[in-house]
């Protein structure tokens, strides 16, 4: 077993949880006591996870949730169906129905008949009158309604196309931040790649030397040269 | 006894326009992302900053989370990258001071970390602050969320491996810290 085959198994010896085979188990412990970088970082590990332990999540301090503004894609606040408002047909309606009374009050004795006969001292009651007054009420009532609903409609189709837009705008930054996050994070790997390697090939060299200088020397010894 | 509301059901209700929904989700988790901020930049106003920078990201991103993975990962995500872009720009201010400062220590009082609690988590902190970003991730999502090598790696966008040999390197710089491995 070498250092890399060990390392991906090291946390599974510290947490002891039964992820290892028993067998696999002894071998990384017998790797292990003879090597003192991956018993360094055994130590390590068993360090850190003390250390996580007895972290104590601090109290979040008190912050203003209020300052999260209504994001787009909500629009304005939402009241319920328009009809269900209201204050806004409401007064539409009721001014239209005083409009009505009134004109029933004003006009309501109608035309003069064709007869001689005086006029009648109280206005008569003109269903017909009245009924086109009460149509043309309603038909203004609804113009104004359908004026509104287009109204309404315009500014949700208006909403959603900015949300689309903030959105796609959101996206395309972070994707941006994320690229140029993702280039720093590969050349700073190349750089320690390199170290690596470099360090590596310097320390085996220093094992050939070291071999070369103990054979060298055991060639030398006395008994060898008889 | 009340069942608490599920993320989804609170994030669903959240988009339909509850704000009795969308301050249950904030309260629910805004503690422990804090706690990430803190560990990941070292300081208590900061880690402030970005719990609330966090939250406005998904407040306003919420309507796109399609509920196809857990909300936490959906979450810690955000954070990551709300950490990592706060970090970046420390980095780059600091770049621009003339005088740069040195490898931060691990010892010693430090007046900014004295709204942190416990003395445990002051030394935590300071030692996680000796790490690049990079390093400090891993060691966050290994030790104080418990993720396998796979899952920091997906949620990094980096390999397994790649990983493991962060959270390796990052061990051997902290082993430098006296204070943290004396205190055990």
């Amino acid at each position: 077993m070498n250092c890399d085959d060990a390392r991906s198994n090291l946390f599974e010896l510290v947490e002891d949880a039964g992820g290892l085979a028993p067998a696999e188990r002894e071998a990384l412990q017998a790797h292990v006591a003879g090597c003192p970088s991956c018993s360094a970082d055994v130590e390590a590990i068993r360090i850190w996870r003390q250390h996580a332990r007895a972290w104590q999540d601090e109290p979040a301090p008190r912050w203003n949730r209020a300052r999260i503004e209504r994001p787009a894609w909500r629009g304005p606040a939402w009241r319920g169906p328009a009809w269900r408002d209201w204050r806004g047909w409401f007064p539409v309606a009721a001014s239209t129905a005083a409009l009505a009374l009134a004109v029933i009050a004003v006009v309501g004795p109608g035309p003069a008949t064709e007869s001689n006969a005086p006029a009648p001292a109280v206005a008569t009651y003109d269903p017909e009158l009245q009924r086109q007054l009460v149509d043309a009420a309603l038909a203004q009532f609804r113009e104004e309604l359908d004026s509104r609903r287009e109204t309404d409609r315009s500014f949700v189709l208006q909403a959603v196309l900015d949300a689309a837009r903030d959105q796609r705008e959101e996206e395309l930054t972070a994707l941006a931040v994320f690229l140029k996050a993702e280039m720093d994070r590969r050349s700073l790997e190349t750089d320690e790649s390199l170290r690596y390697l470099i360090t590596d090939q310097v320390r085996d060299r220093r094992r050939l030397e070291d071999l070369f200088q103990r054979v060298g020397t055991r060639r030398d010894t006395p008994e060898n040269r008889r | 006894m009340l069942i608490p509301a599920s993320d989804e059901k609170l994030v669903k209700r959240a988009v339909a326009g509850s704000d009795g929904a969308w301050t249950a989700l904030v309260k629910r988790y805004e503690r422990r992302i804090y706690n990430y901020a803190l560990r990941m930049v070292g300081h208590p106003d900061d880690a402030l900053d970005l719990v609330q920078e966090v939250f406005l990201g998904v407040y306003r991103n919420l309507a796109s989370y399609r509920g196809d993975g857990a909300f936490p990962a959906w979450l810690f995500r955000i954070a990551a990258f709300r950490c990592t872009d706060y970090l970046r720009r420390r980095r780059n201010v600091a770049s621009l001071d003339d005088e740069e400062p040195a490898a931060e220590p691990c010892t010693g009082s430090d007046p900014v970390l004295a709204a942190v609690a416990t003395d445990a988590n002051r030394r935590v902190v300071r030692a996680l602050a000796m790490l690049p970003p990079a390093q400090r991730h891993v060691v966050e999502l290994k030790f104080f969320q418990s993720c396998t090598f796979d899952e920091i790696g997906e949620r990094l966008g980096i390999s397994p491996n790649t990983a493991k040999t962060r959270l390796y390197s990052a061990l051997r710089k902290l082993k430098t810290c006296k204070e943290l491995n004396d205190e055990l």
